[in-house]
């Protein structure tokens, strides 16, 4: 494969430093804003984003405790956050509990998981492990970067108008198109949908650029079975990005213009989703022939695949990290190539099945649940071949391998979970109760999340040049895999129990008043696991400026970015690695005295030959 | 010494799982009440529940039995290296193969219950057929309650035209209730699910019933209700901030002409002409001189 | 006065400590009170004081014999009375909300006291020390706890009413700004004035306990206000009672409000003064008293059953004829209830374009158009919807017309005769279903749309909008 490499970056020589190096491309001496600032290094933009998204991290995290507050003790006051929300009564409002978990929701998806994935790992990992000096379009990714502020101011401005959105995160029509429907669809409803048309945008801006760069900018050699699995995750979440958000965006859009020229004017609006006829709290009637069903369809179009956009990346990086510590090859690497495609592709026709109830055609319905259910099988043959990736290895037990192997068993649940909803009859009975809340959280926490904090264990000391520290980054495991399992397993059992989602008071209704003890052991685990995340700050923190330095390869790892210096300098290598194989040869025979093969080495003729491409 | 402690960890955590997951129904943490659906259908749709139920536990202790033990083997692994192999074809294909046909199994089992549920034709469309006058009620979601309307007592559909009649506009002695709907036993019955405003959720989960309220649609809902009793009905669709206050209730009743009839009573009460026993007897109004 | 009388004879203190969320929540005030601090701190202090004396707050309430509220009492016999804890037998099942509850030994030496325990089978209720060091009675004294249906009202009342009524019942709670989003949309009531739209006793009588319970029950049907049907019974009676409690707190601190009106509205200090003394000493404690048994006059003169408006004659069959006389005295100029309706029953009769005049304060409203007593704009109700708030049985809307909607323009025609009030609600309840204009159905000469005892006809394709239903069986 061709490279877009500056052909003198070739030349640069293997002891330049920084600076020499960055002068040899002419690049004037960068001041600290625009080094660390407005950097078009994708290493800063990717720690930014990293920082950023741990940052909204605790922001969700605390709006989900709030959430579950409420639930194990209804309407009292809330420690912290009591006093400072609280309406009449020392009670928040019902509507606040609204906003609660539209925010958690919105936060946690727009701000946490997506960019943390694509932006964060996306953007520090896809060069370096291609082989590429940078991004293909560095100003595009700054801007990228840039482009999740105005989201996130968006969304905070959304949550001080009006009582907060109050639709949910999927902000289903009426309730969101009809100012008066709710506290918060009047302005708070219009900065949100703004807010999630910006982050479009940013992720937009990514996935051009992925896609860009790992399509020209791979290093000699590095043929596209010689890519780590991160990078066909990056791979592939770009594609479906990039196939999927226009349509939420043109949906978002359709919806602001249903609101009345983004809230400029109620008089003057479109009326996609609206049907004629309907009085919300003695309003005027709705004009117009809409049909509230065409939201569901588009903003499922694209957050279907979005969940698989919040998962895919950390499956190729799990994997990448698993062969690392268990000094084993991937277990066949081509299916889990190939199955993420196929998630990718079946990910496009499954989006009705957060609609078995919503009154669609009901024929739709059978389709619809065959393809779900057969999305089940790539997500198992990765699982299969994790597990065979551990088969015969030589694990070590770090805070790395403890996060992955804590990925693949929870997402053994979430996936499974996810069996009882595809199938459409019992899926009527599971429909928004919190067994929907059990499945996605172990996905996007059991799994996602576990995946994303041993993917920071892991490449932190490339990020920083030091390791993080062992003991807290074991502790902070410890006590979230226990939080996340005593707050999120009981969901499956409150969900059989028949209690639906986005209750305020579910304790009303006297078939679920006996899920009041249980709840509030939930909530105490949430709290457990909320508190262990200040043990992941602080570790980090103390890691950056005590940790111990380390070299470029810790792990004895064999791909790309692991030949850079750590943390890389602008350019990333000193010069363009060439790629001889692909990236998990660990304890191959071919060599003598240490159980990996980096992918750069050059070998002995008589041993160099393709093993990658053969098995 | 943690090589041991973290292959327990990964190991004692799906068996917690299971001990909870099988000790729950004597918890009362599983269906409401503990008890089997009140429909036929619903217990369909249990039977089906506890079909993938059972599929899923095995494929759980599977990969977790194989987890802890390729865990175990890897963590005391003594060789200078691990096992040099990148995969096996067909280990691949067979675990291509079963999940693909227990998958498809699943997905075609499943066909049946849901044609009975939503696609089924029920014949509305015919002139004069009996199953016209299944039609119970009308049930308008709105915020944040159930209003219920019933076609006056003795009315006689005779084609799906009549009934889209009925549904567009009140007509001459409909009976009106609010968040307590009455359902006959034991029969099949058609409701209207309709939206007084946004989008709702018609769900009975001792029914097993869910069905959204689309606004501007008319949606039927077919079920029987073979078990006499009071069921809860709440929404399940987040229709605002009182999402959580609609609170209604379904009974299932034997004599259901004979409810209608108190209910008209009740609701042609002009102050002077029944004894209040008669009318309090529904439980709809109590007061009834005032 | 017989309630003058009793006024005072004992002070009980309630104590809620069971599922409250903030200690320190207090009955939000009237604004005017800010207003009375800034002209004279003595009055406004009075003022709260007074209040808190007799009212408290809502995590401890105050019983007080004076006021008809059922505060829900139990009696039992002292068993053993062993350290600072004391057994009781009680003679009746203790209600849900007896956590925490005054006790009555004898007459007058209350001290709000915690249960501990309750033993089901032997009606054994143990409490826990009371705060006050009252001296322990013999066994076998009676007893009597005090306030667990006010207790058990107030919990209710925080989870299912708080959001929109408030926490005093000024119908301004945190969810009720949003409710106003619309013009049109009622506000939640605001109890102060003791004023509620929909009762069934006569012009000028406050609302009874079962109006109450009723609206409570089957909520406003086209408002925000829902239908709370499942709540049980004992949960209604005590959130309508809690309610009871909130108007009179509040009707009082109006009616205090309006007897410091002349010092708010003074201007200079000198002006204060005199005022000051005159309203502050024993002018405050009379006007107090007036108050308090004026409120507890009012609201028990709801629960005579004299002041229930009933007719006397059954209603006259429904039918054209009746119907034809109902549009006839709708549109004519006697009671003229199109001026506000419309002539086609839209609620947009001429009248709306009109500017009125507060009742109260005689001053010209800023815009055309109806304003109730809460000044929100009110508009004359669609009668083509086929709602009606106030309840659909021909009782219901025979009440509307008899007594109109309380605190609204929407006046009453008692003095119409009982015939002609039926002829209204007769052709009210037909409009929605065959149209505002009557039509005589020419296969029945008659017109008999009245089907009370036959099955009702079929539903057919509805004929050209305005036509009464055609009975093709």
């Amino acid at each position: 494969m061709s490279t877009q490499n500056p052909a003198d970056a070739v030349q640069v020589n293997s002891d330049g430093t920084v600076a020499q190096h960055a002068d040899h491309h002419g690049h004037p001496e960068l001041t600290f804003l625009q080094k660390y600032i407005f950097s078009t290094d994708h290493k800063v933009i990717g720690v930014q984003f990293l920082l950023t998204t741990l940052l909204m991290l605790l922001v969700g995290g605390s709006l989900a405790l709030g959430v579950r507050w409420q639930l194990a003790w209804p309407w009292q006051s809330m420690p912290f956050f009591g006093q400072r929300f609280a309406a009449e009564g020392g009670q928040i409002s019902p509507e606040f509990y609204t906003m609660l978990f539209t925010m958690h929701a919105t936060v946690m998806i727009f701000l946490v998981i997506i960019p943390v994935l694509a932006g964060a790992f996306g953007n520090f990992l896809i060069p370096l492990m291609i082989g590429a000096d940078d991004m293909a379009f560095p100003r595009l990714n700054m801007l990228s970067y840039w482009f999740m502020w105005p989201a996130i101011i968006c969304f905070g401005m959304s949550m001080h108008f009006g009582g907060g959105p109050a639709g949910g995160w999927t902000s289903y029509p009426l309730l969101t198109a009809l100012p008066e429907a709710a506290p918060g669809s009047g302005v708070a409803q219009t900065f949100w949908l703004l807010a999630v048309t910006f982050i479009g945008v940013s992720s937009m801006m990514g996935s051009v650029n992925y896609l860009t760069t790992i399509i020209n900018m791979r290093a000699p050699g590095m043929t596209l079975f010689r890519m780590p699995l991160t990078i066909w995750g990056m791979f592939i979440t770009a594609i479906l990005q990039a196939f999927a958000l226009p349509v939420l965006t043109a949906a978002g859009f359709m919806l602001v213009f249903d609101r009345g020229l983004a809230g400029l004017s109620g008089d003057i609006h479109t009326c996609f989703f609206t049907p004629s006829e309907i009085v919300v709290n003695n309003a005027a009637p709705t004009v117009g022939g809409g049909q509230p069903l065409l939201w569901q369809h588009l903003f499922w179009f694209y957050s279907h695949p979005a969940v698989y956009i919040m998962l895919l990346p950390a499956m190729g990086m799990v994997s990448d990290m698993l062969a690392t510590m268990c000094r084993k090859p991937i277990f066949g690497y081509k299916p889990m190539a190939y199955s993420m495609a196929a998630i990718a592709g079946l990910g496009f026709i499954v989006w009705g099945h957060h609609m078995y109830t919503s009154g669609m055609n009901p024929a739709l319905g059978m389709t619809f649940m065959t393809s779900t259910i057969m999305i089940a099988l790539p997500s198992a043959i990765k699982t299969f071949n994790w597990l065979g990736t551990i088969w015969g290895g030589k694990i070590r037990f770090n805070t790395v391998t403890l996060n992955c192997i804590a990925f693949v068993s929870l997402f053994v649940v979430g996936g499974l979970s996810g069996l009882f909803m595809a199938a459409v009859p019992v899926d009527i009975y599971i429909h928004d109760t919190y067994f929907i809340v059990a499945h996605f959280h172990y996905v996007l926490f059991g799994a996602t999340l576990f995946g994303v904090f041993g993917a920071i264990f892991f490449w932190f000391p490339k990020m920083f040049g030091r390791m993080m520290n062992e003991r807290l980054g074991k502790l902070h495991f410890f006590l979230t895999f226990l939080g996340a399992n005593g707050a999120f397993f009981p969901m499956h059992m409150l969900g059989v129990a028949g209690m639906p989602r986005r209750y305020a008071d579910p304790y009303i209704h006297p078939y679920l008043e006996h899920l009041m003890p249980m709840n509030q052991f939930m909530t105490v685990s949430a709290i457990v696991m909320g508190l262990a995340q200040l043990l992941l700050i602080g570790n980090w923190i103390y890691s950056i400026f005590w940790g111990p330095k380390v070299g470029r390869n810790p792990w004895n790892a064999n791909g790309l970015e692991w030949v850079a210096p750590s943390p890389p300098p602008h350019g990333n290598f000193e010069e363009v690695p060439t790629v001889y194989r692909g990236p998990y040869e660990y304890s191959s025979p071919l060599v003598e005295g240490r159980d990996f093969l980096p992918q750069t080495e050059v070998l002995a003729p008589s041993a160099s030959a393709d093993t990658d491409d053969d098995h | 010494m943690s090589r041991i402690f973290w292959c327990l960890f990964f190991t004692a955590w799906p068996i917690l799982g299971i001990v909870v997951s099988v000790i729950s129904p004597q918890m009362n943490w599983g269906f409401p009440d503990n008890r089997e659906s009140a429909t036929p259908l619903g217990e369909r749709i249990d039977d089906l529940f506890y079909l993938i139920l059972c599929i899923v536990t095995i494929a759980f202790i599977g990969t977790m039995v194989v987890l802890a033990y390729v865990l175990w083997k890897a963590s005391k692994n003594e060789d200078e290296k691990g096992w040099f192999s990148h995969g096996s074809h067909n280990l691949e294909v067979i675990w291509t193969i079963v999940p693909a046909g227990i998958l498809l199994f699943i997905a075609l089992y499943q066909m049946d219950v849901w044609a009975i549920y939503r696609v089924r034709d029920y014949d509305l469309k015919q002139q004069n057929s009996p199953r016209l006058n299944n039609l119970v009620a009308e049930v308008i979601a709105r915020q944040f309650e159930w209003r219920i309307r019933y076609p006056a007592p003795g009315t006689v559909f005779k084609s799906k035209k009549q009934i889209d009649d009925w549904l567009a506009k009140p007509q001459a002695g409909d009976l009106y209730t609010v968040n307590h709907l009455h359902v006959p036993l034991n029969k099949e019955t058609l409701i209207y699910l309709k939206s007084g405003d946004v989008q709702h959720s018609f769900f009975v989960p001792e029914m097993r019933v869910k069905q959204d309220a689309i606004p501007g649609q008319n949606i039927d809902i077919w079920f029987t209700v073979n078990r006499a009793g009071d069921f809860d009905l709440t929404c399940a669709e987040l229709c605002g901030w009182g999402h959580y206050k609609m609170r209604g209730r379904v009974t299932a009743i034997e004599d259901f002409s004979g409810f209608l009839q108190k209910l008209k009573a009740e609701q042609d009460f002009d102050g002077i002409s029944k004894s209040a026993g008669e009318i309090a007897a529904t439980g709809q109004t109590q007061e009834v001189t005032r | 006065m017989s309630i003058r009388r009793h006024l005072l004879p004992y002070l009980v203190l309630v104590l809620m400590v069971a599922g409250c969320a903030d200690q320190s929540a207090k009955f939000s005030s009237d604004r005017r009170i800010e207003e009375l601090e800034s002209a004279s701190t003595d009055a406004a202090n009075n003022l709260t004081t007074t209040l808190l004396e007799h009212f408290g707050t809502p995590n401890r309430l105050v019983s007080w014999s004076a006021l008809p509220i059922d505060y829900g009492t139990v009696s039992g016999t002292v068993l053993s009375a062993s350290g600072d804890q004391l057994r009781l037998s009680l003679e009746t099942k203790p209600p849900a909300g007896l956590a925490n509850v005054a006790v009555v030994f004898g007459e007058n030496n209350p001290g709000p006291r915690l249960a501990v325990s309750y033993d089901s089978d032997s009606r054994m209720l143990t409490l826990a020390p009371g705060t006050k060091s009252d001296t322990l009675p013999p066994p076998g004294t009676r007893v009597r706890l005090i306030g667990h249906r006010l207790q058990q009202g107030r919990q209710s009342f925080m989870q299912h009413c708080m959001h929109c009524h408030g926490v005093a019942g000024d119908g301004f709670g945190p969810t009720a700004r949003y409710i106003r989003n619309h013009k049109f949309n009622p506000m939640p009531r605001d109890f102060r004035r003791g004023l509620f739209k929909f009762t069934s006793t006569k012009d000028g009588i406050y609302a009874s306990r079962d109006d109450l319970k009723r609206t409570v029950k089957l909520g406003l049907s086209g408002t925000y206000m829902p239908s709370f049907l499942l709540l049980s019974d004992a949960e209604l009676d005590a959130v309508v009672e809690y309610v009871r409690f909130l108007a009179i707190r509040g009707e009082t601190e109006r009616r205090l409000l309006a007897h410091f009106q002349p010092l708010i509205d003074a201007k200079t200090p000198q002006d204060r003064q005199p005022l000051e003394q005159e309203l502050n000493g024993a002018g405050f404690t009379e006007a107090f008293n007036d108050a308090v048994s004026l409120v507890a006059e009012n609201w028990q003169a709801a629960e005579e059953s004299d002041n229930v408006v009933l007719p006397t004659v059954a209603r006259v069959p429904d039918g054209f004829e009746s119907r034809k006389k109902g549009r006839d005295l709708f549109i004519g100029t006697k009671i003229n209830c199109a001026k506000c309706h419309g002539p086609r029953g839209r609620g947009n009769g001429s009248f709306l374009n009109e500017i009125q005049e507060n009742p109260e304060t005689k001053k010209k409203y800023s815009e055309p158009g109806l304003f109730d007593n809460w000044e929100n704009k009110v508009s004359p109700r669609d009668l083509t919807a086929g709602i009606y708030r106030g309840g659909r049985r021909p009782l219901d809307l025979f009440r509307r017309v008899t007594t109109g909607v309380k605190g609204t323009p929407m006046p009453g025609f008692a003095a119409l005769k009982e015939e002609d009030r039926w002829h209204i609600v007769n052709y009210i309840l037909s409009i929605p279903i065959a149209g505002v204009f009557p039509e005589k159905k020419h296969d029945h000469p008659d017109g008999d749309d009245h089907k009370a005892d036959k099955p009702a006809p079929a539903p057919t394709k509805s004929t050209k909008g305005s036509g009464s239903p055609s009975k093709d069986k």
